[in-house]
């Protein structure tokens, strides 16, 4: 049976795997817009493009198994488009993301195809807006159910877009710096520095502005608070907002700074990976706990 | 004469807390071990030895504007005509979303089928032209059905003479589904709830479902 039972009366619908789905989307999503954005910046980011275009569409199809993985009837996971319903996010998301899927694949065959010039162009621009849909999808998909105030809250599909940007860009930075081929690394890894300090700066902002109007809101948004901070305390505070937005975002602007004062291009990678593996922990952590707690009904769920 | 738009109105004061809707519902339907279509909640409050214990029997609400029907990506969940709320077993997915959607929580997925499901106002007996299993169970006579639309019916008489509330009015569904003293049922006193109630259930119970505040 689906319905595990959390406490009392706290039924649980979504397990892991909703919460993987939003990780692998959002960072494919991510990966996208940083590619397409980073092939107009010359040929000295050709790597991120290519990195960028080969994670999109793996993480995306791979996210939406998992989806329909946990679905009660897999079977009919096309129902939301052949049945398509006008007044259901769902089902716009399940169109957008379906067509993403493609449309990063056909990009990233492109790209495959090599030359500066490749990158730049219809799919890319294509791509780049139902990147934007699907990212603002995942957040939006939570954010219509007035029932659950975690989850219901226009600041919601925001957090998820500007979290899903991070952790595009530290999937990308992780790979970079993974890969061999250190040659001219230094800057690249400056600029995408700086955007990934832009979105966990915007995430956390946005993570604190919820926090505040879920504490000045209904009791019912009260208990919701409750339970993500002190029943899953301890995941929420170390694992989403530590580990995954506080930590990177001092790291990253050490990092910043160390860039900005050493010359040249010899830039140690133990920084950028250290960073990298910490959003993307965090980044899982922060959409499970709000997706397990956001769910939960308080437990008089009248 | 203006379209139907079936009701049932629970007056808190006459439940017993027998169960009997639930037990009835559960054989009317088939409904699987471990879920509920209907189910009668109790309250336990005040200290001993002036303590209560009251009813409260939940079942879907048939809202208005159901959130279930709305969010629902491939329209399994749809609403008749006449208000009831359903689900098609055919094209449901199974995805969940719907019971998200519930402020009442008043969704399951069936354990056996893997699709949504929930209270269906007993469709197969209304259309026929009887009242829902519950409602012709209740020994207490706490559950009155009928269509809201008709001024001749009992239920518009007593939902338009009688203080009747509904949960949580500040989502907006507009349920089909009134109650008279809930907020009794509710009620926890002024002393700590039942060591088996949790934290909303022994404080905050009366504003949780939009009745206070």
């Amino acid at each position: 049976m689906n319905l595990a039972l959390l406490g009392d009366g706290m039924k649980i619908m979504w397990d892991w795997r909703l919460a993987a789905d939003l990780f692998l989307g959002g960072l494919g999503v991510g990966a996208f817009m940083t590619a397409v954005i980073a092939s107009y910046f010359g040929s000295r980011y050709q790597r991120v493009t290519k990195l960028g275009a080969y994670i999109a569409p793996v993480a995306v199809a791979l996210g939406l198994l998992l989806l329909i993985w946990e679905l009660g009837r897999p079977e009919r996971f096309l129902g939301p488009i052949t049945n398509f319903q006008l007044s259901s996010v769902m089902s716009w998301g399940s169109v957008f993301q379906l067509l993403f899927v493609i449309v990063a694949a056909l990009y990233a065959l492109q790209v495959s195809r090599g030359g500066e010039e490749s990158p730049r162009g219809f799919w890319g621009i294509l791509g780049l807006v139902l990147a934007v849909l699907v990212g603002l999808y995942h957040g939006m998909w939570l954010a219509v159910l007035v029932a659950r105030p975690l989850l219901g809250s226009a600041l919601i599909p925001v957090l998820f877009f500007t979290t899903s940007v991070a952790l595009g860009i530290s999937a990308i930075l992780l790979l970079a710096s993974l890969s061999g081929e250190k040659e001219g690394i230094g800057q690249v890894f400056a600029k995408l520095n700086k955007v990934l300090i832009a979105a966990l700066g915007a995430s956390a902002v946005m993570l604190l502005l919820h926090l505040i109007t879920l504490a000045n809101s209904t009791l019912e948004a009260k208990e919701h608070l409750a339970l993500l901070l002190q029943d899953f305390g301890g995941l929420f505070w170390v694992g989403a907002v530590f580990v995954g937005l506080l930590i990177p975002l001092l790291l990253g602007a050490i990092n910043a700074y160390t860039a900005a004062t050493s010359e040249g291009e010899t830039v140690s990678l133990g920084l950028p990976v250290l960073v990298s593996i910490l959003v993307l922990v965090g980044g899982f952590i922060l959409r499970y706990v709000i997706i397990i707690a956001g769910q939960s009904l308080p437990a008089l769920h009248l | 004469m203006a379209a139907k738009r079936y009701g049932l109105l629970i007056d808190t004061r006459r439940c017993i807390g027998c169960h009997a809707c639930a037990v009835s519902c559960k054989t009317e339907n088939d409904v699987p071990p471990g879920v509920f279509k209907n189910h009668v909640r109790f309250y336990e409050y005040g200290t001993y030895p002036n303590v209560r214990r009251r009813f409260m029997p939940v079942i879907c609400n048939h809202c208005e504007n159901a959130p279930c029907v709305t969010v629902c990506p491939t329209g399994a969940s749809h609403k008749r005509g006449d208000g009831i709320v359903l689900v098609n077993r055919n094209t449901c997915i199974g995805c969940k979303y719907c019971m998200g959607a519930c402020p009442y929580g008043a969704r399951y997925l069936d354990p056996m089928e893997k699709v949504a499901d929930k209270c269906t106002f007993c469709v197969h007996r209304v259309d026929a032209g009887i009242t829902p299993s519950c409602v012709n169970t209740c020994l207490g006579r706490a559950r009155i059905f009928g269509d809201l639309n008709d001024a001749e019916s009992e239920i518009r008489q007593l939902v338009d003479s009688l203080p009747v509330t509904v949960l949580k009015p500040e989502k907006g569904t507009q349920p089909s589904v009134f109650y008279v003293d809930a907020q009794g049922s509710l009620a926890v006193g002024e002393a700590a709830g039942h060591p088996s109630q949790s934290r909303a259930q022994g404080e905050n119970v009366l504003a949780e479902v939009g009745l206070e505040e």
